[in-house]
């Protein structure tokens, strides 16, 4: 005996079998997410056109002072600064505060982990076509009239539409993923999860620069950077993204709302 | 309005039994429907429901499909026939007990009675302390 | 009334957080297209109870059964249930109006219209952000969504705490209402118990983690009562009717008892040898039930401390 009819007035809640499609259950769990368009895309994106003004214009005094183009080096690394930060921050809300909600709402976890990554990819492939047009508009006015770039780099937004595309794709899904398994790990451990985890990650990154520094590996990787190509570099980020989400996936499994 | 002690669908039902009684709710009228009982007296309509279909069981009530419950013809006299059953456990006894505590015999109990009854039906309120 | 199967079914269910124990083998079935109260005290284990039912909580041992099947990450028996608490949290900026928007992707049942009234007889700023809302406020948003999406199974967990009187009233009046036109099971967990007395087919009694009474409303009603009289024509009653007193109060040679346990035989007898008996509220019979060992230690004796008076003392909390 399962299973619930629409009501009428006057008639029995008894049962009868009419579950929503599991397609449909994880889509309204991505509605969710989205259901506060301020926080999930007025607020991202007003901070990264922020970011990206105040750049415009740190750049343009910078050009103006050094009469030649300006330093693309610099405004390549505060980008990626800005959106670590800012997704796992996101990540973790969305995570955190959401998951509480869906799950108030009768959803299950499985469901809402599924939507939850898919508004990630969602989110990642937006941003990476925002971020090409951008690459695109600064190439084509040369820097924006006074050579600044913000958009294209060694690693990302050069060469044609796909290699754009997927770099960007996969460099904001892979901070987006980082940024879930701190959410994720947060809702079922709380602040002790995130320190261990916090821990390991640290643990893994030292060890991997040491490791590379001790055996002096430091041109193998310049040389594999420059072999595989910016494409391929984004190729590789996406299993690292993958083990994250399951990570996530599995945490979120047992995981419980605390009051 | 509802009292601690009584199951609430008896009283719901007792509620009933004594607006036909005294006429309040004529034979063949339409009665209230359990929601709206259940909604006046701020209780679960279930318990409302127990207490109508008792009556309904007595046949005091009857329903007539798609409109509601009505008043049975003759609810009215076998009410009263009821009642009058009740009426020496509900009210002679505890009369009878409470005479005795006080001391008061069956026969100034009986002209007590006679009294009562005398000025209860006379035309001008005799007095204003109650009776 | 309904002869469906149980739309609860609770098996020997043990919730254990570390070394504490929630839930100690409860084992309660929750009649279907009802008004039951959840009832106890605060941490007996109503909300604990109430998290493994909606799947929220996972059990220790045991089984819960709701619609036929375990609720934990069973979408086919969750998509009838609604759970509507207290310390329920928001995404982050969420107005009451997104969580009136999103409520119908989740509840089939949803009436918007219903909603819509109800947000007008609470009074509630749908564009106001929720960590800004008053308690009461916050407390409508959760009563709204409990009522309007009509879920065959809905929980209500003490989701009233922060209204006043007056809308509790409102929220007690739209309830009946709206079950009276369509009937679902609906399980009412609170503390203010005389409020909701007359509202309740079933009462389900936790207290410590353990199951203390589970029977339906009218059998409560005047189980229990007060019984006032002489001493000495008191104990010989309670030694009668072999009547373990779960209070007793003494002043002078009058004695007052409250004992659960009455029938019409009792009733009588009492009646006959000249025993005053008033009917106990349902939460007067719970708060003894549950409490009555604490309650008993606060209260002063009237009458010099007699032996007699210390020993009549001992007997409260005579209710597991």
């Amino acid at each position: 005996m399962s299973a619930v009819t629409v009501l009428e007035p006057g008639a029995r809640a008894s049962a009868q079998a009419r579950p929503a499609s599991a397609a449909g259950r994880v889509w309204r769990i991505v509605r969710l997410h989205y259901a506060n368009r301020f926080n999930s895309m007025i607020a991202p994106l007003s901070t990264a056109g922020t970011i990206f003004a105040v750049y415009l214009i740190i750049g343009a005094i910078i050009a103006y002072a050094t009469s030649d183009s300006g330093d693309s080096t610099q405004q390549y690394s505060t980008s990626l600064v800005y959106f670590l930060p800012y997704q796992v921050v996101f990540a973790v809300q969305a995570m955190n505060l959401t998951f509480s909600f869906a799950l108030g709402m009768s959803s299950t976890r499985r469901d809402f982990s599924y939507g939850t990554w898919l508004m990630f990819l969602i989110q990642s492939a937006g941003f990476s076509v925002i971020f090409t047009v951008m690459s695109y508009l600064e190439q084509w006015t040369h820097g924006w009239g006074i050579g600044v770039q913000i958009f294209q780099t060694f690693i990302y937004g050069t060469g044609d539409v796909g290699q754009r595309l997927l770099t960007f794709f996969a460099g904001v899904l892979l901070f987006q993923c980082i940024g879930s398994v701190f959410g994720a790990v947060f809702v079922r451990w709380r602040a002790n999860g995130l320190y261990v985890l916090g821990a390991a990650f640290l643990v893994v990154l030292l060890g991997a620069v040491a490791l590379i520094t001790f055996t002096e590996s430091w041109p193998a990787v310049g040389r594999w950077f420059v072999s595989v190509g910016p494409s391929g570099v984004a190729a590789w980020l996406l299993p690292p993204a993958a083990v994250f989400a399951v990570i996530g996936h599995l945490a979120l499994r047992r995981a419980t709302p605390k009051s | 309005m509802i009292d601690e002690g009584k199951p609430i669908f008896l009283q719901i039902a007792e509620q009933i039994e004594n607006d036909i009684i005294d006429g309040t709710l004529a034979e063949e009228s339409q009665v209230p429907s359990t929601n709206e009982f259940a909604a006046f007296h701020r209780i679960n309509p279930a318990t409302a429901g127990k207490g109508v279909n008792l009556l309904v069981d007595e046949g005091v009530l009857y329903k007539k499909r798609g409109i509601g419950m009505f008043v049975a013809t003759g609810a009215r006299e076998q009410l009263k026939t009821k009642r009058r059953t009740q009426f020496v456990d509900d009210f002679v006894r505890p009369l009878l007990t409470e005479a005795e505590k006080l001391g008061i015999d069956p026969q100034t109990l009986n002209g007590l009675i006679a009294d009562a009854s005398a000025t209860a039906s006379a035309p001008t309120p005799a007095t204003t302390t109650a009776g | 009334m309904t002869t469906a199967s149980p739309v609860i079914e609770v098996r020997g269910l043990t919730k254990r957080f570390g070394s504490m124990t929630a839930l100690d083998d409860v084992t309660v079935t929750i009649p279907t297209d009802s008004i039951t109260g959840l009832l106890g005290r605060n941490g007996a284990g109503k909300t604990t109870l109430m998290h493994i039912l909606t799947g929220q909580d996972f059990p220790t041992s045991g089984e819960a059964r709701v619609f036929g099947g375990a609720p934990a990450e069973n979408a086919s028996v969750l998509q009838h249930i609604a759970f509507i608490k207290e310390s329920q949290k928001y995404p982050d900026d969420f107005k009451p109006k997104h969580v009136f928007a999103s409520a119908p992707w989740f509840f089939e049942n949803w009436d918007a219209e219903f909603a819509a009234r109800l947000i007008d007889d609470f009074r509630l700023p749908v564009n106001r952000r929720i960590k800004k809302l008053s308690r009461g406020q916050l407390s409508a948003v959760g009563v709204i969504v409990g009522l309007a999406s009509r879920a065959p199974l809905t929980f209500f967990d003490e989701p009233y705490l922060g209204l006043d009187a007056v809308a509790r009233q409102i929220f007690y009046d739209r309830l009946l209402a709206d079950y009276a036109e369509f009937p679902r099971t609906i399980i009412l967990s609170t503390h203010l118990i005389d409020e909701v007395a007359n509202l309740l087919e079933h009462v389900v009694v936790i207290d410590q983690g353990r199951i203390i009474l589970d029977a339906p409303a009218e059998e409560l009603r005047g189980r229990a009562a007060s019984i006032v009289g002489q001493k000495p024509e008191v104990e010989a009653f309670l030694a009668r009717h072999r009547l373990e007193p779960l209070h007793r109060d003494e002043l002078g040679s009058t004695v007052s008892v409250l004992v659960d346990g009455i029938d019409e035989v009792v009733r009588a007898d009492a009646m006959n040898s000249g025993l005053q008996l008033t009917p106990v509220s349902l939460q007067q019979l719970i708060v003894r039930r549950t409490g009555g060992a604490l309650l008993d230690a606060a209260h002063e004796p009237l009458e010099p401390d007699t032996a007699s008076a210390r020993s009549g003392r001992r007997t409260a909390g005579a209710g597991r």
